[in-house]
């Protein structure tokens, strides 16, 4: 358990714990339980937890935080329950199941069209390129920017590949796409500036789903080639 | 059928109070720009907050009713007829079968909200009224509306007393303002650009930029940072005013992503997002800085106002209750 090493005010109903700024898997799993203990114990008037990667954000209703605490400054009081959370959850070991997802993926052709320039821009044959992509376990550390839109970690840096100058209009849903030393899926039709190499035929976000989207932070994910 | 769609205006979606609950999935809150404005044009037809309205950017909606309804537009930048017959906004308004409902715009603000009474149906998705257009979900088939689409209500309400005849007092409304002041806390970023910048952020005025929309407003600055970090995706909200990287602002509204990276200059407060939302390219925007504690003070005492405002109005819609 890495301990968060601050807490700060977004709004008048959202406080932010933050971690040290890097992406690391210590610090996600860390994320992920104070974010089930809260979900487990929240207190009156707490609305949304949001993850993402090295921050935990907390919305709630300063009136109802309010009233029910008798509190004439919600903001103080939430952040004193946060921090009583935190310390006690240092000493507990709660054990999250990760899931493990596989997503089967068409690399190139139609469903890729940016894999000739990935392959080329890193050096690599597109067989090469879709080789490492699919050789790697990813984690979710957020959603975010659309729906069901998941951060993935673990590129590995053979791949990173500058975002398209240009962003491509109508990039359809399913798209796996390279944007930096980041991948991930538009799980929505969407323009986007990444370069699209595959897709997946699997719904990734489903409103009549609970939750809606597929992939949640915490999830572990590897990328299958189908032809 | 109640209404159809004459026309359509530039830009008329069906809006709620947003959807809660789905930021870790991602998704987008959502919902009216002037949250002020959506809520007390449902009171004023005895409707719940929840319950949705269409928000009518620029004007230009015309609508024809072929059943006797009660309705009430309110907002900002927008002049109504009925029939050719100008009325008021901020007020129940009956309108006769057969009648024509028609909303030009003015010139000055930008959304107003047409309430009725049993509010607007169409159906939830993820809990929410409320259309997202970059998705294609929610509100009228996911889309803005169209002429000849047809519009019903949900909730099937007995009709008002027909004398009903009074407005909400004007210094009940926001300050709406081509060139207004409104309130901020400083961000958690605040600190990385230069003290020329911070001063230039609170006491010089910002020029709204044509790119602004349901997600964001462009505002011109030459914000300069002190340090060049790369931060993480956190969480972001309505009101969180980003520095881009020419230097300029963007004040994240409604259908702004859950989570961004850029530095966090500041944050409107909440009770002023009405005026940010009437805001226009070419309008003038101030900012003045709170500590976090004024900031959730006139958080609670807007959310006080708003709600007495609200339960008032109800009570007046119904003359039993109105015993002088």
């Amino acid at each position: 358990m890495i301990p968060p090493v601050h807490c700060y005010v977004l709004s008048e109903r959202a406080l932010v714990i933050a971690w040290v700024q890097r992406i690391d898997p210590a610090i996600a799993a860390s994320i992920r339980k104070l974010q089930k203990q809260l979900t487990n114990q929240p207190f009156e008037g707490m609305l949304e937890l949001v993850p993402a990667y090295a921050s935990l954000t907390v919305f709630y209703d300063p009136l109802r935080v309010r009233n029910q605490y008798a509190t004439s400054n919600s903001q103080r009081w939430v952040e004193a329950y946060l921090w009583q959370h935190i310390e006690k959850e240092q000493d507990q070991v709660v054990t999250s199941a990760s899931r493990h997802i596989e997503i089967p993926v068409q690399y190139g052709g139609v469903n890729g069209p940016d894999l000739p320039y990935v392959a080329q821009h890193c050096g690599l044959s597109e067989a090469e390129v879709i080789d490492w992509h699919s050789r790697a376990v990813y984690q979710v550390y957020l959603l975010g920017f659309v729906p069901g839109f998941a951060y993935l970690g673990g590129l590995n840096e053979k791949l990173a590949t500058p975002r398209k100058h240009t962003p491509r209009q109508g990039v359809p849903a399913g798209s796996v796409g390279i944007a930096g030393a980041q991948t991930g899926i538009y799980p929505v039709p969407i323009t986007g500036g990444w370069q699209i190499i595959g897709r997946t035929s699997l719904t990734l976000f489903d409103v009549r789903e609970n939750p809606p989207a597929r992939l949640q932070a915490g999830d572990t994910v590897t990328f299958v080639p189908i032809s | 059928m109640i209404a159809r769609v004459v026309k359509a205006g530039v830009l008329t979606t069906v809006q709620d109070l947003g959807r809660a609950g789905y930021r870790s999935q991602g998704v987008v809150v959502g919902g009216a720009m002037d949250g002020f404005a959506h809520r007390i044009s449902n009171s004023l037809v005895g409707n719940s907050a929840e319950w949705a309205t269409l928000e009518v950017t620029f004007g230009g909606l015309e609508l024809y009713f072929e059943a006797e309804s009660w309705i009430a537009i309110t907002g900002h930048g927008v002049a109504v007829r009925i029939d050719g017959t100008e009325a008021d906004c901020w007020r129940p308004l009956r309108i006769a079968a057969g009648s024509r409902l028609q909303l030009a715009y003015t010139g000055q603000g930008c959304r107003s909200y047409v309430a009725i009474r049993g509010g607007w149906q169409v159906p939830e998705v993820l809990g929410s009224y409320s259309t997202y257009l970059p998705a294609g979900w929610g509100g009228y088939e996911g889309r803005a509306l169209r002429t000849g689409d047809v519009l019903t209500y949900g909730q099937n309400l007995p009709p008002l007393h027909p004398s009903l005849n009074w407005s909400l007092a004007p210094a009940a409304l926001p300050a709406y303002q081509t060139h207004p002041t409104v309130r901020v806390i400083r961000g958690p970023e605040w600190g990385f650009f230069t003290p020329e910048s911070q001063r230039a952020f609170s006491r010089q005025s910002h020029e709204v930029l044509p790119q602004s929309n349901r997600m964001g407003y462009r505002l011109e600055a030459r914000m300069q940072k002190l340090r060049t970090t790369e931060l993480l995706s956190t969480a972001v909200t309505a009101g969180t005013i980003q520095v881009l990287p020419d230097g300029n602002l963007v004040v994240l509204m409604n259908d702004a992503p859950t989570t961004g990276g850029y530095p966090r200059i500041a944050q409107v407060i909440e009770p002023d997002l009405s005026v940010m939302a009437q805001l226009v390219r070419g309008n003038q925007v101030q900012f003045s800085l709170l500590s976090p504690e004024q900031a959730e003070d006139k958080y609670v005492q807007y959310q006080e106002f708003t709600r007495n405002l609200e339960e008032t109005l109800v009570q007046r819609l119904h003359p039993t209750t109105n015993v002088h």
